[in-house]
């Protein structure tokens, strides 16, 4: 008789599970989540590591004449196709005055270091920029400061 | 990664849930079999990309884990894959397939810089419906389209994803 209700007890317990189950259930299912990642550098940038000095002709100047130095730089050990835009020219104004002096004309390395239509420039790049100050017979002495952007683009 | 599985005994197919928990530590069934479990093997990766002034894709394939860009997109060294999961069939009862469910809109990420980019046309392999199996976990992979805008905030960008499967 004990045996006979265990048996009936299983029985129940097992009418019961299959029971619990929803008759209209179509689809047993199961999800998970999962993380997006990347990571974005820039392709390209570039910064001055040396300003530039044009017509430094007295004995009260600081520095002697030089180009513009610029560090273009990009993916460790990546070769990239960019140009680089100067401006026109930017005026130079003189330091404790209002006289000022027009800089114009200028150029890089870029041309001759890294062609148009070439595979592409080894980074980093060293560009180098000058440019020419239109200085007037009767222009004040002294020192003139102005300031230019030099813009990469990647192409 | 394959993940072995005890087979339930029919004569103790009332504690078959708690047998399967016990036996597929990391996959467990929730409900009563035939049922369907899903772990995460590999979240999706795009590895690292160089943005430009001009918008572009980035594609992951399920198929091949390879990895393709367009437009201003620049693909950098470093590793990217495509999403892993593993599915364990459950109970011994009901057809040996399944059926995944992916993310049917857009999925936005969030860069460490501020910016935002999306991901979308998630695609998996193998096709629909997958043949599985209550022995051993079945894997497939998924992959997506990440697009990434004109001169994108640069920075580590982070986003989740759902992923369900189905079995009929």
């Amino acid at each position: 008789m004990k045996a006979f209700r265990a048996s009936a007890g299983l029985a129940a317990l097992v009418a019961a599970f299959f029971s619990a189950r929803p008759a209209s259930a179509q689809h047993d299912f199961a999800n998970t989540r999962a993380s997006i990642g990347v990571s974005i550098v820039p392709a390209l940038s570039v910064q001055k590591s040396r300003d530039l000095v044009v017509g430094a002709s007295g004995p009260s100047e600081l520095a002697a004449d030089s180009a513009a130095v610029f560090q273009v730089t990009g993916p460790a050990g990546g070769t990239l196709l960019f140009t680089v835009a100067l401006p026109s020219s930017t005026t130079a104004r003189r330091v404790g005055g209002s006289e000022t002096i027009t800089v114009e004309g200028f150029h890089s390395n870029l041309s001759s270091m890294c062609p148009a239509g070439a595979s592409g420039c080894a980074l980093p790049y060293t560009l180098l920029v000058g440019a020419t100050a239109r200085v007037d017979s009767n222009q004040r002495a002294g020192q003139y400061v102005g300031t230019f952007t030099v813009t990469v683009h990647q192409l | 990664m394959k993940r072995s599985c005890a087979k339930p005994s029919p004569l103790l197919a009332a504690a078959g849930v708690f047998l399967l928990a016990a036996a597929c530590a990391g996959q467990t069934c929730t409900g009563p079999p035939p049922s369907i479990a899903i772990a995460k093997t590999a979240d999706l990766n795009f590895g690292s990309l160089g943005a430009t002034a001009s918008a572009g894709t980035a594609v992951i394939d399920p198929a091949t884990g390879g990895r393709t860009v367009t437009g201003g997109v620049v693909g950098l060294s470093g590793s990217f894959n495509a999403a892993g999961f593993s599915v364990l069939l459950c109970g011994l009862a009901g057809p040996k397939r399944f059926t995944v469910v992916l993310p049917s809109s857009a999925v936005t990420l969030n860069g460490s810089g501020g910016g935002t980019m999306t991901v979308d046309t998630f695609t998996q392999n193998p096709a629909n419906p997958i043949s599985g199996n209550t022995i051993a976990t079945t894997p497939f992979t998924v992959g997506a389209t990440l697009h990434v805008g004109a001169s994108q905030t640069p920075g580590t960008y982070t986003g989740v994803f759902s992923v369900t499967v189905t079995r009929p």
